[in-house]
């Protein structure tokens, strides 16, 4: 897995302005030899498909948030960090929405209609149970995990 | 009931910077917050007008700093905690979360700053990241070459809309008044952009998924006419409101547009013991700098009092 690094400390190589100027989304293989970014989250960073794969069939109950470092984002790792400690058996995760790799979130049907950043995937027993798009209250993430993870 | 010295409701920069000073003068201090750390602060895509970062600096690293810093002297913290009761009175003062807990202080900061107004029309909150967006920065890459409305004349409706030019193949602007808000050279940059059309003296009334679509019903302020129009996307930028409701149940003394009334000198408020510091109190300014100096002045005052 590739070590976590703060995306400004990555901006040389990914052209990233914040969220302003977006990642451009590069092939799979061009993007992996740029040593591509994590969020700057202490969530656990998913770096590929086959990660995300394997954690949804070994998990039951998986959140992932799938964003970058901006203002409609941050709130939501935020939250899912302190929501974390309070949930041991649930695997909070965090992907960069621009990466390749998160393909795999990006076309998911539940999320056809998203037009906000962060895409929040809910998955129990490696289904989908629920998705949210953009910023989130704190209440109403408590009550998304306490309705689909009862 | 646990007791404190000092509990600040609030953990944006003022609440923060309170914490900071009053944890390193040994006072215990509880942060309660609804939310986690660093209010608009960690919504902010870049500060570039913080004294001492030569680089602008990421809204959500200035806001996890104050809150280490905070951290490191001993603050202690109910972070996404929501508040049942507070009461504030001269001699006593106490807050209960809806977990049941309860705590008191002899002093409290009330530190609970400003939010973005939502419109609170039908089809808002449902539509909310799938066609209706707060933050151009943040999803503006979703309607490249789209068509979209912006709603709002403001400083903020037109520096996002700038923003969105850049993307979109066009927006139409719904303002309430005749006239835009916003700085007249922020406002001639979007209204001189071809890409851009206005609907005056108009407001929305209700939004509505079409398809991929959004349809907005909007209303003419002038004739009171309906129009329904179809956009990919809205983006509605209209202004902030004070953070009071929770002080809306005590005795705290509000001005007329909701902030709080407080002794400019020492940040206190009409009731001994009770300070409010940040956007939520009664100013002009309301920015980073300000807040941190209110939370300063507000903690010190407590220090030397308590
Ligand atoms: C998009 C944007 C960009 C900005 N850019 C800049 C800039 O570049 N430079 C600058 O100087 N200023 C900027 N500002 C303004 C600046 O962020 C604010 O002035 C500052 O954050 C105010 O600090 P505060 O602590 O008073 O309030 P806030 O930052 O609003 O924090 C208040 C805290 O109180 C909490 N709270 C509210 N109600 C309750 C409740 N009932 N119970 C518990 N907790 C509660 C909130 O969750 C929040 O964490 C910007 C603001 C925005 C929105």
């Amino acid at each position: 897995m590739v070590k976590s690094r703060s995306l400004n400390a990555r901006r040389d190589l990914v052209k990233v302005d914040g969220c302003a100027n977006f990642l451009h989304i590069y092939p799979s293989e061009v993007f992996n030899k740029m040593n591509y970014p994590t969020l700057d989250t202490n969530l656990h960073h998913i770096t590929s498909s086959s990660e995300l794969e394997e954690m949804i069939a070994n998990n039951e109950k998986v959140v992932v948030v799938c964003g970058r470092m901006g203002p409609m984002c941050v709130p939501v790792y935020g939250i899912m960090e302190l929501l974390e400690s309070e949930h041991p058996d649930i695997k909070f995760n965090d992907f960069l929405f621009d990466h390749p790799e998160a393909a795999i979130i990006r076309n998911l049907p539940e999320v056809r209609r998203f037009r906000g950043l962060p895409f929040t995937i809910y998955y129990r027993n490696g289904k989908v149970v629920k998705a949210t798009s953009s910023i989130q209250e704190p209440g109403d993430v408590k009550a998304i995990i306490n309705e689909v993870f009862a | 009931m646990t007791n404190y010295d000092l509990i600040i409701i609030g953990a944006g920069p003022a609440g923060l910077t309170a914490a900071i000073y009053a944890s390193r003068a040994k006072l215990r201090v509880l942060v309660i917050d609804k939310s986690t750390a660093g209010g608009q602060v960690k919504t902010t895509h870049q500060v570039a007008n913080f004294p001492g970062f030569v680089e602008p600096i990421p809204g959500y690293k200035l806001a996890q700093n104050m809150y280490k810093q905070a951290q490191l002297y001993g603050t202690e913290f109910k972070l996404i905690s929501n508040i049942k009761e507070l009461y504030l009175t001269p001699k006593e003062k106490w807050v209960t979360l809806t977990s049941g807990e309860k705590f008191e202080a002899p002093f409290f900061i009330l530190a609970t700053g400003r939010s973005p107004r939502l419109l609170n029309l039908p089809g808002e909150k449902e539509l909310a990241g799938n066609g209706i967006s707060y933050c151009a920065t943040c999803d503006g890459d979703f309607y490249k070459g789209k068509d979209i409305f912006v709603i709002g004349g403001g400083n903020s409706a037109m520096e996002e809309s700038l923003l969105l030019l850049q993307l979109v193949n066009s927006i139409t602007v719904i303002h309430q008044f005749d006239e835009l808000q916003a700085e007249k050279i922020t406002a001639e940059k979007v209204t001189s952009n071809p890409k851009a059309t206005f609907m005056y003296s108009h407001e929305p009334r209700k939004f509505e998924a079409v398809g991929d679509k959004i349809a907005v019903e909007i209303e003419n302020l002038k004739t009171h006419e309906h129009v329904t129009l179809e956009r990919d996307g809205v983006f509605i930028f209209v202004g902030m409101i004070p953070n009071n409701e929770l002080i809306k149940g005590t005795d705290v003394k509000l001005n007329k547009y909701g902030y709080i009334s407080i002794n400019e000198q020492t940040m206190e408020t009409n009731i001994p013991g009770v300070y409010a510091a940040g956007d939520i109190r009664d100013k002009f300014q309301w920015q980073i700098t300000t807040a941190v100096s209110d939370g300063t002045i507000a903690a010190l005052n407590i220090i030397k009092h308590r």
